[in-house]
């Protein structure tokens, strides 16, 4: 079970995990614990000999009931895969999963925040090669989702709203469809950050018309296939997908915009950003990287990959 | 896709060994596109399968 304490003086909450020391790590090609089960080879955490999609409780969860929860999502069986490789009926179908694991979680009254995301690369500390995900369902509201409420304050309306109009109309747009649209933030942190917001204020994935998740999962495709073109390389990244929180709000629905934040860590092909001191001593980013600049090289990529 | 639970599968240790089959699955449900089979492994924790099921005209 872990332990969470309070920071005073970041103000934010630490959680201690230390049963996750003993997990898995970077398991040999065949002794992956999220591959299929094959007749007559070892078993797996996913006993099937086949599958598409399949999401289960993490065996080594930072959150678990009843104080949140921590979940697992197999994109594929096909352990050399990725979210970008996947034909987009995949990601399509991915969508739905994650409509279907947020209606559910943010039921649950231990859980305050549902968080999906992906870490993709050794760079930003993966475990397992298997593409997959995972969610997290807080038991508290954590520190990023109230940042984003308080932009929304400070803004005097959704802050993801006020931001997307100045980006359609700046050089630092991606792509767009009818329903969403991908760019790189005026104030981006990592240097080839990129968000995907859907245009229309939609609190989470259940808002969704299927349509939207459709083309949701053909930006999302897009822009991941981009990523990889950038470098010619599997780009690493951290995935964010950011809802409305779930917690208790005096019975009116929690504020928020579903959009999704990639932080890749490289700024090229062969160098990472690095969290140092001015990062984590001081909160303020140095980039090496201009926003347009970022944004063009990103367009070009994602052309070529089409 | 219908993928079919390994029945007596080896385990061999390390990561795998605390690897469960899971325990019959319930009754398939639909979501949206999908049709999804909730499950239990053998330790407990839940394991949910999604499968691609076409809509029909008459769904």
């Amino acid at each position: 079970m872990s332990e969470t304490r309070f920071n005073e003086l970041r103000g934010e909450p630490v959680v201690y995990a230390i049963h996750r020391q003993e997990r898995t790590f970077l398991p040999d090609r065949d002794h992956c614990p999220l591959d299929a089960t094959r007749p007559g080879g070892p078993a797996t955490e996913i006993p099937l000999a086949q599958f598409e999609i399949v999401v289960f409780e993490n065996r080594f969860p930072a959150f678990q009931a009843p104080h949140g929860a921590a979940e697992v999502v197999v994109y594929t069986d096909d352990h050399d895969s990725s979210l970008g490789a996947l034909p987009l009926e995949r990601i399509e179908d991915l969508m739905w999963v994650w409509r279907d694991r947020y209606e559910e979680l943010r039921a649950r009254a231990d859980v305050e925040y549902v968080y999906i995301f992906e870490n993709r690369g050794v760079e930003v500390g993966v475990t397992l090669h298997h593409p997959h995900g995972q969610i997290y369902g807080y038991p508290f509201l954590p520190p990023v989702a109230a940042l984003e409420q308080a932009a929304d304050a400070r803004l005097g309306e959704c802050a993801v709203c006020a931001l997307l109009r100045r980006e359609l109309d700046s050089g630092r747009l991606l792509l767009e469809n009818q329903d969403v649209a991908v760019y790189v933030p005026e104030a981006a942190r990592w240097p080839y950050e990129a968000h995907i917001a859907m245009r229309e204020h939609r609190r989470s994935l259940l808002e969704c018309e299927p349509r939207e998740l459709r083309l949701l999962a053909e930006a999302l495709r897009a822009l991941v296939r981009g990523y990889d073109a950038l470098f010619d390389r599997p780009l690493p990244y951290v995935m964010a997908v950011h809802q409305a929180p779930t917690g208790a709000t005096d019975g009116a629905p929690a504020e928020g915009h579903l959009h999704i934040e990639f932080y890749p860590p490289l700024r090229t092909a062969d160098k990472l950003k690095f969290l140092a001191g001015s990062e984590q001593g001081a909160g303020t980013f140095i980039s090496d990287v201009l926003p347009e600049d970022a944004a063009e090289r990103l367009r070009d990529a994602i052309a070529r990959a089409r | 896709m219908a993928g079919k639970p390994i029945a007596g599968t080896g385990s061999a240790g390390g990561a795998d060994r605390d690897a469960q089959d899971a325990a019959p699955a319930a009754a398939a449900e639909r979501y949206g596109p999908l049709e999804l089979r909730r499950m239990r492994k053998e330790d407990g924790r839940m394991l949910i399968v999604y499968e691609h099921r076409e809509q029909t005209s008459s769904e």
